[in-house]
């Protein structure tokens, strides 16, 4: 399965400029690729180990040394959450790719087959949707065991209806254009008019999805390490941090919001992002 | 969840809404959440704590919070620390433990005698003891308790949750309705303990008619039937117990001095599984009273003026049990260097508050027969620890957990997460033992989690880390007697463990009631626990901390830390 990121138009100098006028969107760029940044070398980012706390500090309040403060045991909160956006959203970015594979194939599947598979596999896609996301999520990690890799699974598996609704409901729009009858009349066969023209139109509203998917994901990673079902301990994971600090929250409030703040932060951003994309494809 | 929704159905139907700014909804959650905390932070500075003490006052309802929940209204099944409690109120015992000095003082019964060989106990019963039902307290009550208590019951789907409690129980005597001889196999100096226990599976009086119900029936409270100070009203899993004052109830623990019925009409026990929650609660006048104080709670609620009463729980500290059948921690240098690998100050600093201590042996001091082991192996010496691993041959890998054999130095805990300390605690320790180069990997989970986990405990986990209620010595036969909990899953021909040697001296805390006997073989139990084989690391004594409105009075810890309310009154005037 290829996974065409490519965006519905190239990007010009002149669409460049426009984003002047977009600050909200710049800003949003920036911040998901400063936590990827985060992700990938967490080390450039604070000179604070996650693991290995300063037993005299603990519970410092946010200064100028530790940023976001420090935990109970004297753990630096920046670090912790610098070096938890590698676990999340490295869950995050499977969960997406699995959903994004899987219900691309089901959506396209239904949508270019119609008829009785189509029926089928839609009403399956609907008892997907029936049951709420998180719940599932729980249920399957529940039933493969407690990690990381166990949670991206578990929150992929329950956004796969969602992208196979989206995919099977372009595709259906695709189908009827002109084009796509013209491509037949020429003889193209039913493969090579999928290939060349249902999957490439019907994919840009579908990626926009994945954008907001992302967002949505890390939430949903995020809950599940919240309710204790990710990363063993001591390994920093952002729900994780929210759910440590909540029992002392009312002394010690920096040690849930800041976290929580920084996790917001990404979804507002993902979601901006994913609004952008979603106008790009109806452009 | 809707944003989601909304723009899937809007990608579908293709309409061209303009999409209202997402991040303005953020910011106002965002707000919202902050005011919400600022909020919790002020309230409660205005609630009164002008309350004086002084007579105590009859009547009145108390608002009483905790952590757990009962499963089961049935105070003999109870396992967690809530069934227990309300059990307590709900039944009485045989005896009343003084959570002072351990020594044992008459309840129900008001005098005992026992044989030499500690084999046969017998009891003279109050003449004026009766259930709620109306029915008299008498030996056949004594009787059918215990057997059931030691036997269960498998057609009513009984559990026998007292067989570890009585070894060796054979039958329980009847002469007349007022004396019960209890009678066992082999000498338990622990029974006279045994008959005032009040933590998990306690031997809590009930009907008969209440013996003669199956595990459902139970779980209609009003059926479940003692002689305690209060009586069921309601039982809501999850949610709430609610007791009511038992009329005409005049038979508390002498050693109490409680004349007649209990001050309280009523207690409602809440369950607030968030530790912020319950503290919030207790801050708004909700609640008059919690237990399961977060640690970093108590300061600022004494601060304003509320009351925070603890006790260590007596019984075993808060324990890493090792698996001595499994790799690593087959290894006695692997268990000896575990215990000497963690800074016990880095732990009582950031972790414990004064209501909790450092474990310096695997029974808490308030049991009697503690040895002390903190200047000793119970010790942090890091140098001491590495030597330990050095000389048995593990060498230090390229990423800093030693190997030995080309297997690595890895030990898997398996843990449970209802006490607020436990998972830093563990945390912590984890943090000091990678410095000496051993991977300790932490599986911390509620309950149910832990107890679906235990059942592979001998071939999954090289740690299971718990503590048990008892205020006796005999705590220690119960858990590491192979023949009994054998914590350590001990066999016959485990390496570098005398086997028999263990089993005699645990067992000899069984044939003595002499405190100062008693005394030598504790120490001499405590000396092959920790130090010969070092089969458990402790690491903490647990307290119950409660916290409590300046006009509650009387809330009393037993010599399990459970809590009793006959004793328990408030003047609020509600």
């Amino acid at each position: 399965m290829t996974v065409p990121l490519a965006l519905p138009r190239p990007l010009s100098l002149r669409r460049l400029g426009d984003l002047v006028h977009q600050p909200i969107l710049v800003l949003s760029w920036l911040i998901v690729l400063v936590v990827i940044g985060w992700a990938v070398a967490p080390g450039l980012f604070t000179e604070f180990s996650p693991y290995e706390g300063d037993t005299g500090a603990s519970f410092a309040p946010p200064s100028a040394e530790h940023w976001f403060g420090t935990d109970r045991l004297g753990r630096d909160l920046f670090a912790r959450s610098v070096y938890g956006a590698h676990t999340t959203l490295t869950a995050t970015l499977l969960a997406v790719l699995l959903a994004f594979g899987v219900g691309v194939l089901v959506g396209l599947i239904a949508g270019f087959s119609g008829g009785l598979v189509d029926t089928a596999i839609m009403r399956l896609v609907d008892v997907f949707l029936a049951i709420p996301s998180l719940l599932l999520a729980m249920v399957v990690v529940s039933v493969l065991g407690y990690s990381t890799n166990n949670v991206a699974l578990a929150v992929g598996i329950s956004s796969i209806a969602a992208f196979a609704r989206v995919m099977r409901s372009q595709v259906l729009a695709v189908v009827t254009q002109d084009y796509v009858k013209a491509a037949y009349g020429l003889g193209v066969g039913r493969l090579g008019v999928m290939g060349k023209h249902v999957v490439p139109n019907a994919l840009s509203s579908v990626i926009a999805l994945a954008a907001l998917e992302v967002g949505t994901a890390v939430l949903a990673v995020a809950s599940l390490g919240f309710l204790g079902y990710g990363a063993p301990p001591p390994e920093p994971e952002w729900g994780l941090l929210v759910a440590e600090g909540r029992d002392f929250v009312a002394v010690h409030p920096w040690a849930s919001i800041l976290p929580g703040i920084a996790l917001a932060v990404v979804v507002i951003a993902t979601h901006r992002i994913s609004t952008s994309l979603r106008k790009e494809a109806r452009r | 969840m809707s944003d989601a929704d909304d723009l899937r159905s809007s990608i579908e139907n293709a309409t061209r809404s303009r999409r209202r700014w997402p991040w303005i909804a953020g910011a106002a959650a965002a707000v919202l959440l902050v005011a919400g905390i600022g909020f919790a932070v002020t309230r409660g500075g205005t609630s009164s704590s002008a309350a004086t003490s002084g007579e105590p006052v009859r009547g009145g309802t108390l608002q009483f919070a905790l952590i757990d929940y009962q499963r089961s209204p049935d105070p003999q099944w109870g396992t967690n620390y809530a069934e227990s409690l309300i059990g307590n109120n709900v039944t009485d015992k045989l005896t009343w433990q003084d959570p002072d000095t351990g020594e044992i003082t008459p309840w129900l019964a008001e005098s005992w005698e026992y044989n030499d060989a500690l084999t046969e106990f017998t009891f003279r019963l109050r003449k004026d003891v009766t259930f709620s039902d109306g029915t008299p307290f008498d030996s056949a009550a004594v009787k059918a308790n215990y057997d059931q208590y030691v036997r269960g019951d498998e057609k009513l789907g009984i559990s026998p949750n007292g067989a570890t409690l009585l070894p060796g129980y054979i039958e329980t005597r009847t002469p007349d309705p007022y004396t019960a001889v209890v009678r066992f196999e082999k000498p338990l100096a622990s029974f006279l303990q045994a008959s005032s226990f009040t933590a998990n599976a306690q031997p809590g009086f009930l009907a008969l008619s209440t013996l003669k119900l199956n595990a459902e029936q139970r779980t209609d409270p009003t059926k479940v039937i003692g002689t305690g100070p209060f009586v069921y009203e309601s039982w809501e899993s999850q949610v709430k117990t609610v007791l009511v004052k038992r009329k005409g109830y005049n038979w508390a623990p002498p050693a109490l001095k409680h004349p007649g019925e209990a001050y309280l009409d009523k207690i409602v026990f809440n369950t607030i599984p968030e530790a912020s929650v319950r503290t919030g609660s207790l801050e708004s006048g909700t609640i008059d009273a919690t237990l399961d104080v977060g640690t970093t709670d108590e300061a600022p609620l004494e601060a304003k003026g509320y009351e925070i009463i603890h006790r260590g729980v007596s019984g075993t500290a808060i324990l890493f049990n090792f698996n001595t059948q499994l790799f690593p921690t087959d290894d006695l240098a692997v268990r000896k260097a575990i215990q000497r690998g963690w800074d016990r100050s880095a732990v009582e600093k950031t972790v414990l508050t004064d209501s909790y201590k450092i474990a310096t042996s695997v029974i808490a001091p308030s049991v009697q027969g503690y040895a002390d082991y903190s200047g000793s192996v119970l010790k942090y010496d890091p140098d001491a620890a590495r030597k330990l691993l050095d000389d048995a041959g593990w060498a230090p890998g390229p990423d800093g957990i030693r190997v030995k054999d080309g297997k690595k130095l890895t030990v898997k805990l398996l843990g449970i997460s209802n006490l607020v300390v436990n998972k830093p605690a563990y945390e912590s320790v984890q943090q000091d033992l990678k410095k000496i180069g051993v991977d300790l990997q932490l599986t911390v989970v509620p309950i149910p989690d832990y107890a679906a986990n235990v059942a592979k405990a001998k071939t999954d986990w090289n740690v299971t880390a718990a503590n048990r209620s008892r205020n006796d010595a005999a705590v220690l036969n119960l858990q590491y007697n192979p023949e009994l909990g054998n914590s350590n899953f001990l066999t016959a021909d485990s390496t570098g463990i005398d086997v028999p040697e263990l089993t005699a001296a645990l067992g000899k805390l069984e044939t003595t009631l002499d405190p100062a006997r008693r005394k030598e073989f504790a120490k001499a139990a405590q000396d092959l626990v920790v130090d010969k084989y070092a089969l458990v690391n402790p690491v903490y004594d647990p307290a119950q901390v409660i916290a409590h409105a300046g006009y509650v009075h009387g809330i009393l810890f037993d010599a399990q830390s459970r809590n009793h309310f006959v004793n328990t009154w408030k003047n609020d005037g509600k």
